[in-house]
């Protein structure tokens, strides 16, 4: 059986700073994404705890799900 | 508003909210509302999703049962549907409903008298074998050994029992009841009381001493 196409594909990529209620600002990098013909998908992904690889560890549990349900 | 795309929700449900539960689809609802188009959440156990275009979706499998049963789905719920993915369909019988117009006669084509003809057919030829069955039973050859055997068998036995009959008729039934009359004053001899001296009665056996005699008495409880 051939493989689903899960190809990504960045189709918005934003920096968001949302005030918190301390008067703090909260970071976050939005993206907005296909994998293959599947989406849009939106993940914001904060940008004081992790590095730039959680967005990309979130594509992969993400294609390894959309892998069962359409094989 | 972000397009809504079943498979993308349930991909997202199923990677970041593995434990699937009522609670964590309002999680999933509130932390990541563009998977859910602008959707809410309703149903009785809190388990459907109705978008802004009046779809609904059905997100929980077996949502009323235990946790390990449930799964993270994304059915569109039909109201129109008309059971054609029924999994207990029945199959068209062979019976149809009878046409009322219809008028039954009688059949116009001969088919028991051609059903009995076929019947006749197969047994043509059938003659000649029962001729010959015949023939060989009129030329039974046999006459001979079968006089051999009633003379040798059952002429003896014959005269056996002819000789048992008239010896039993040489003993008149008169003879048999005078006998058996005579059977009453034998009987009749044992019926008298019984007349003869009793038997000594036996001395009764000294039992001896008693083993616990000359012992100390049990101290009381």
């Amino acid at each position: 059986m051939p493989d689903v196409d899960l190809t990504l594909e960045l189709t918005k990529v934003t920096d968001e700073s949302v005030p918190q209620r301390d008067g703090a600002f909260k970071r976050h990098k939005t993206y907005v994404f296909y994998l293959g013909k599947f989406g849009p998908f939106t993940e914001r992904v904060p940008v004081d705890n992790f590095d730039d690889s959680e967005f990309m560890r979130r594509v992969e549990k993400l294609r390894s799900h959309l892998r069962m349900v359409h094989v | 508003m972000t397009p809504f795309d079943p498979s993308a929700l349930v991909a997202m449900l199923r990677a970041f909210y593995p434990a699937v539960s009522a609670a964590a689809f309002v999680l999933a609802r509130r932390e990541r509302p563009e998977y859910f188009a602008g959707g809410v959440i309703f149903g009785s156990k809190g388990d459907k999703l109705r978008l802004p275009d009046t779809r609904e979706f059905d997100c929980i499998v077996a949502a009323g049962g235990p946790a390990s049963g449930r799964s993270w789905q994304c059915s569109l719920i039909d109201p129109t549907a008309t059971g054609d993915d029924d999994p207990f369909a029945l199959e068209d019988g062979p019976l149809v409903p009878l046409d009322e117009d219809t008028t039954i006669g009688t059949r116009s084509e001969p088919g028991f008298e051609a059903l009995v003809a076929g019947e006749l057919d197969a047994l043509d030829h059938s003659d000649d074998r029962l001729a010959a069955a015949q023939q060989a039973a009129v030329e039974f050859d046999g006459v001979a050994d079968l006089e051999q055997a009633f003379g040798e068998f059952i002429e003896p036995a014959d005269e056996a029992h002819g000789a048992t009959t008239a010896a039993l008729d040489a003993d008149p039934i008169s003879d048999v009841l005078e006998a058996t009359a005579d059977h009453e004053r034998v009987i009749d001899a044992a019926l008298p009381d019984y007349d003869e001296p009793e038997p000594p009665d036996v001395p009764e056996p000294d039992p001896g001493d008693s083993p616990d005699e000359g012992k100390p008495e049990p101290p009381p409880f």
